[in-house]
C-alpha cells in the first residue's frame, strides 16, 4: 500500500513538472498572451502589412541621409536583364489571349509582356494580342541531350483589378503559330482587407512525349522503374 | 440436406451462368456508325492536382465538366501529339482521339459517385482546357464527318495509341492494335497519308461517314 502511494505521488509530481514546463515555454513563445488583458491579446493576430500599427510599433522616421551609403545608391530595376535580340535566331508567331479565369470571358486592354524579349502589347476587344514574332528559346542541356519537341517562353499579363498572371513554359515551335491563353483572377479582399495579393503562376508542363524520352534516356536497363515505353500496356 | 444444397448449387450455376450470359449478349446493343450519332458533348472528369500543380492520374475526381465533342478533341491533340509534326501524323492522331473519346462516351465510368466519359489525364487522353493550336485544329476539322470503325459491321471501337520510339515505324505496335505516335510521324515524313498510317496500325478497320 505504501509502495502504491509512492508511485502515485511520483506520477503526480511528474505531471506537475510537465505542466510547469509547458506553461513556462508557452509564456516564452507567446509573451503577449500572458500579459495584462491576455484574453484579448491572444485573439489579436500579428500586424499584417499595410495594417494600422499601434503607436508603440511605429518605427522612428529616418531620412535618406541616415541610410548606409550602400542602400542610398540607386540601382536599375533589372540590372541583369538582357533581352534576346539575336537576329539569326529562328522565330515563331505568338498570340496571347487573356481571359477572366472564372467567367472565361476575354479581357480587353490587358498589358501583355514576353519576358525573354521584353516585347509589350495590349489585347483587343476579343482579349487577343496581335501576332508577335518571338524567338524559340530552348534549354541548352535539353537540346544536346534529346531532340526537344519545343522551346519555351514566359508571358506576364497585367490588368487593373486583377492579380498579375505569369505563364511560364509556353510551348513554341520554329516557324509555327502558337496560341496561348492567360488566365486572370480578380483581386478579392475579405471584410478585413488583410488578404495578400500576389501574382498567379500558370506553368505549362513539358510535353508528355518529351518526358517519356527523357525518362528512357537515363534508364539503366529496359526493366528499371516503370520500364521503357512499350505497346503491351 | 446435402441433396438440397446440391440442387440449389445446380440451379445457381444454371441460372447464373447460362441464361444471363445469353440474355446479356442479346440485349447489349452494338454501337455502329450507322445507328449511333456523333456525340455532342464529352463529360470530362477533372482529377485533383498533385503538389506540383499538374492533374494527378490517381487523384480524386473533383468535378465533371461538359465539353463540346470537337472542342474536346482540339484541346487534346496538341497535348498528345506535337503541333509541329507532319500534317498527316496530326490527322491520324485526330482520328484516333476522336474514336477513342466516342467509344468512351458510349461506355462511361462511375467513380466515387461521379459519372464521366474520360478524365483529363494519361489514364485516358491528356486534356488541357483552351490549349488548342491552329495546326492541330486544322487536323481535327479535316476528319469531321468521318469515322474509323470495324470493317464490315461499322462498330465503333476504341482506337488506342502509345508514344512509341522516335525514328522508326514501330511496327511492334501493330500487333497490339495501337498506333505509335512517333511511328505516325515517321511514316508521315516518309510520304504516308493519314489513311495509310491508320491502316498500318489498325487491322480490320475502315473509314466511314458519320451520321449527320
Amino acid at each position: 500500500m505504501k509502495k502504491d502511494m509512492s508511485w502515485k505521488s511520483f506520477g503526480l509530481s511528474c505531471l506537475a513538472m510537465a505542466a510547469l514546463v509547458f506553461v513556462t515555454e508557452t509564456a516564452a513563445i507567446y509573451p503577449h498572451s500572458f500579459a495584462a488583458g491576455s484574453k484579448i491579446a491572444a485573439e489579436t493576430p500579428p500586424a499584417a502589412a499595410g495594417e494600422q500599427l499601434a503607436p508603440e510599433d511605429v518605427p522612428p522616421p529616418i531620412t535618406e541621409q541616415q541610410l548606409p551609403a550602400k542602400l542610398r545608391e540607386e540601382k536599375p530595376i533589372r540590372p541583369e536583364y538582357k533581352p534576346i535580340t539575336d537576329p539569326a535566331a529562328k522565330t515563331a508567331k505568338l498570340q496571347v489571349t487573356v481571359i477572366d479565369g472564372r467567367t472565361k470571358k476575354p479581357i480587353p486592354n490587358a498589358d501583355v509582356v514576353v519576358v525573354e524579349t521584353g516585347d509589350r502589347t495590349r489585347t483587343d476587344a476579343n482579349g487577343q494580342t496581335p501576332m508577335m514574332n518571338e524567338p524559340v528559346p530552348r534549354d541548352e542541356v535539353g537540346r544536346r541531350l534529346l531532340n526537344r519537341l519545343h522551346g519555351q517562353l514566359a508571358v506576364i499579363s497585367y490588368v487593373n483589378g486583377y492579380r498579375d498572371s505569369i505563364t511560364i513554359g509556353v510551348r513554341m515551335h520554329e516557324g509555327q503559330i502558337t496560341r496561348t491563353t492567360v488566365w486572370q483572377y480578380k483581386i478579392i479582399t475579405d471584410a478585413t482587407g488583410k488578404l495578400r495579393v500576389e501574382p498567379v503562376l500558370y506553368q505549362v508542363p513539358y510535353h508528355r512525349l518529351y518526358l517519356l524520352q527523357l525518362a528512357d534516356a537515363f534508364r539503366a536497363s529496359p526493366d528499371e522503374g516503370e520500364g521503357t515505353e512499350r505497346p503491351d500496356r | 440436406m446435402k441433396k438440397w444444397l446440391t440442387a440449389m448449387l445446380a440451379v445457381f450455376v444454371l441460372v447464373g451462368w447460362f441464361p444471363t450470359g445469353a440474355i446479356y449478349a442479346a440485349k447489349t446493343p452494338v454501337h455502329t456508325v450507322q445507328n449511333t450519332p456523333l456525340p455532342k458533348i464529352v463529360r470530362v472528369g477533372i482529377r485533383e492536382n498533385n503538389w506540383s500543380g499538374q492533374p494527378d492520374p490517381r487523384g480524386r475526381i473533383i468535378a465533371v465538366q461538359y465539353y463540346d465533342f470537337e472542342r474536346y478533341a482540339k484541346d487534346v491533340l496538341p497535348n498528345e501529339w506535337s503541333p509541329s509534326w507532319n500534317t498527316d501524323s496530326l490527322r491520324a492522331g485526330a482520328m484516333a482521339i476522336k474514336m477513342f473519346s466516342w467509344y468512351h462516351t458510349l461506355h462511361p465510368f462511375t467513380v466515387q459517385g461521379q459519372t464521366f466519359d474520360v478524365d483529363n489525364t494519361v489514364n485516358f487522353q491528356v486534356f488541357r482546357d483552351l490549349t488548342d493550336q491552329p495546326q492541330t485544329n486544322t487536323a481535327v476539322e479535316s476528319v469531321r464527318g468521318l469515322a474509323y470503325v470495324k470493317r464490315g459491321t461499322g462498330e465503333i471501337v476504341e482506337l488506342n495509341y502509345r508514344a512509341g520510339k522516335e525514328g522508326s515505324a514501330n511496327w511492334q505496335y501493330r500487333n497490339f492494335q495501337k498506333m505509335a505516335q512517333w511511328g505516325s510521324q515517321y511514316l508521315a515524313e516518309n510520304g504516308y497519308s493519314y489513311e495509310r498510317i491508320l491502316q498500318f496500325y489498325y487491322y480490320n478497320r475502315d473509314l466511314a461517314r458519320t451520321r449527320q
